[in-house]
């Protein structure tokens, strides 16, 4: 019985053990089911790492690539692509003055290294209470380099970047300036700050129509013929006339857009887009062009110059007692007759004048890619009397500025369009976008009469074999105090070439030529300005691709052949 | 048993492989790009260079600077209008005619 309750008792334990035993083992098989499963994700997941997750690598390029070499601020180039303004990076040096030890000594040995450091100055800076001061703004490397081996705490370098421009002074009042901070404050560097400065990476460029070669050969002769006359100042434009494209555009005197702060206010001076200026006898072209355009006269027609005309208190005379008798209208050109002139004046009357100097663009200001941009000069409806009818007709009474010409101009010779002036390379193959202003035939006899100036008349200096220069020069006396000086004269060339079907117009400016023994004492136009006319075009030609053409060719004869009757008769000089 | 030791065996056999072949590649993925970023600022610090070498090359060849080393070395005169001429590929006898003109074009300067 005992062995019974005995035996019982141990299967009761055998059964609850063995109970036990199992629990165990199903927890063990979920344990490693778990861990198995824990295993196979880990699996998973290496390879997933290994053969399918190749992002990550790709997120690191990228990364790599917004770290690429960067400039604040756009190229501008030429027409060529040449450049002509440029940041380039350079180290500027600034001070945290807290942590400088020992200021002193510090601006001591900072000014010691010659890098044009004053001790005053880097004694002020060093022991300001501000938290940081700049000390020099864009450091040559060679300065960086000597700054940097004093190894004086609290002196640290930032990047920075500078503009710089290689062609220095060359294109100084088209490029402009900027401050130290790189933001433009004239020229194209003012009017596209905006675009010059967003979206930049250090390909990108703003194209300019300027020709680097042409604006030199523009600045030379101009600089020459100052220097030769002792002028104080000249200006030239060349203008594509097919699309208004400016390929050179000078003032001079000029500045170099590195050193801003030593600049004189002359030199700042923009005259080809700035400067208004009564342009004298290069207006009668014009004058001659809206009296053809509505018919007034025709180019056979003559009139009577023996005679000065009386307007009120005035008196109005040819230059130098003129030619006398009747002069046809190429030669009232040709001689640039004032009192022809004024005749032809009357004949289109003081409405029409005004409607077609309006739709040359000379009463208003031009839309140009420069902010330096003047209002011509004129009466006002009430004042625009017979006297500024006469006077305007022969370009006094009304000022303007060269590029108001240039654009004028522009339409006379190129068949009536009139398109303005742009300093933007214009798209190839985009047909650039003008307003008629004279018929087509209007201009053709235009070309004719300016050929015919440059032939045998006022401009004769500016004649180039081959290249078929026509234009006209202009003489326009200084006024000063309120009054006309007959000493201090503004010369002016306005031509055009080859003039059979012309494809660029040039216009030169001289200032104050004084009289010597080269210009015999002559300060016109013809004698001045023509003649640089001449060199510019002789050494541009070449570089703009224009053939020089033989001008004795039949066809060209043909086409330069103006029917007219010569009245003037060269008379004896009676002294 | 067995069941549950087969997978697990396959298991860890792929687990040493796989993270072997992980580890070699993590390797060498480092490595490249580690040399990737050095060149990558080699390339910055290149385009800086030709960046600066761009604005000193216009500024060396600039129409004033040619001008000067022109006088200084070559002997160059102003082109005339009349020393160009059209060659007309079309003439069958065009190099005779341009050996003319270059002669009298020679003898004229003379």
């Amino acid at each position: 019985m005992q062995f019974t309750q005995q035996y019982f008792n141990s299967m009761e334990q055998h059964n609850i053990l063995e109970q036990a035993v199992n629990r165990s083992v199903i927890r063990l098989k979920w344990i490693l089911a778990f861990f198995v499963l824990a295993f196979f994700v880990l699996i998973l997941r290496i390879f997933d790492l290994t053969f399918m997750n190749i992002e990550e690598v790709q997120v690191v390029v990228n990364n790599k690539a917004k770290n690429d070499f960067t400039i604040s601020r756009a190229n501008i180039v030429d027409r060529n692509s040449v450049l002509l303004a440029s940041n380039i990076t350079t180290a500027s040096v600034y001070t945290h003055p807290k942590q400088v030890i020992n200021p002193q000594e510090a601006a001591e040995s900072i000014a010691s290294i010659g890098i044009g450091l004053n001790q005053v100055d880097l004694l002020n800076k060093l022991t300001s209470d501000k938290d940081f001061i700049w000390i020099k703004r864009h450091l040559t490397p060679e300065e960086q380099q000597k700054l940097h081996d004093l190894g004086i705490p609290g002196i640290y370098f930032a990047r920075d970047e500078r503009r710089v421009y290689p062609h220095e002074k060359l294109f100084s009042h088209v490029l402009g300036y900027v401050d130290i901070d790189g933001v433009g404050i004239a020229g194209i560097e003012k009017l596209y700050n905006d675009k010059l400065t967003t979206n930049v990476n250090y390909n990108t460029a703003l194209q300019l129509s300027l020709d680097t070669r042409v604006q030199n050969i523009l600045r030379d002769e101009l600089q020459k013929s100052i220097e030769l006359h002792t002028a104080i100042g000249g200006s030239g434009i060349v203008m594509n006339v097919k699309n208004g494209e400016i390929i050179g555009m000078v003032s001079l005197p000029d500045f170099d857009p590195h050193h801003i702060n030593h600049m004189k206010s002359q030199e700042l001076f923009n005259q080809a887009t700035l400067g208004v200026y009564e342009m004298g006898s290069s207006f009668k072209v014009l004058t001659v062009a809206m009296a053809l355009d509505i018919g007034k006269i025709n180019v056979n027609d003559a009139f009577d110059v023996s005679q000065p005309i009386n307007i009120g208190r005035f008196k109005i005379h040819d230059y130098r007692g003129g030619k006398g008798g009747t002069l046809s209208i190429p030669e009232i050109l040709m001689y640039s007759s004032n009192l022809g002139s004024a005749q032809i004046a009357r004949l289109v009357g003081i409405k029409s004048q005004k409607e077609y100097l309006r739709k040359m663009g000379l009463l208003s200001e031009i839309k140009f890619d420069l902010p330096e941009i003047a209002k011509p000069l004129y009466p006002n409806d009430r004042r625009w009397s017979d006297a500024s009818l006469i006077t305007i007709s022969y370009g006094h009474g009304i000022a303007v500025t060269p590029l108001h010409l240039m654009q004028a101009m522009g339409a006379v010779v190129n068949g009536g369009i009139l398109y303005k002036p742009t300093l933007i390379k214009q798209k190839e193959g985009v047909k650039p976008v003008g307003k008629r202003v004279f018929n087509e035939s209007t201009s053709h006899i235009m070309r004719k009469l300016l050929r015919l100036v440059v032939e045998g008349g006022s401009s004769k200096k500016a004649e180039v074999v081959g290249y078929l220069v026509g234009g006209k020069t202009g003489t326009a006396e200084k006024n000063s105090q309120g009054r006309y000086s007959k000493k201090l004269n503004i010369s002016f060339f306005v031509g055009a070439f080859p003039i059979n079907n012309p494809e660029y117009l040039m216009l030169i400016m001289i200032d104050e030529a004084k009289p010597n023994n080269i210009n015999m004492g002559f300060t016109t136009g013809g004698m001045i300005a023509a003649p640089v006319g001449r060199e510019v075009i002789m050494r541009a030609a070449p570089v703009l691709g224009i053939l020089p053409q033989d001008q004795q060719d039949p066809e060209i004869l043909k086409a330069l052949y103006v029917d007219y009757t010569p009245r003037y008769k060269k008379v004896i000089a009676k002294r | 048993m067995s069941i549950v030791k087969a997978p697990a065996v396959i298991g860890a056999v792929a687990l040493i492989c796989s993270s072997a072949y992980l580890f070699v590649i993590k390797y060498k993925v480092q490595q490249i790009n580690k040399e990737l970023i050095q060149v990558e600022a080699a390339i910055k610090q290149e385009s800086e260079s030709i960046h600066i070498l761009k604005a000193e090359l216009a500024y060396l060849s600039k129409p004033q600077v040619i001008k000067q080393l022109s006088d200084k070395y070559l002997n160059l005169q102003l082109i005339q209008p009349e020393q160009f001429s059209l060659i007309d590929v079309t003439r069958p006898n065009m190099d005779y005619e341009a050996k003319q003109n270059v002669i009298f074009y020679l003898n004229k300067t003379n």
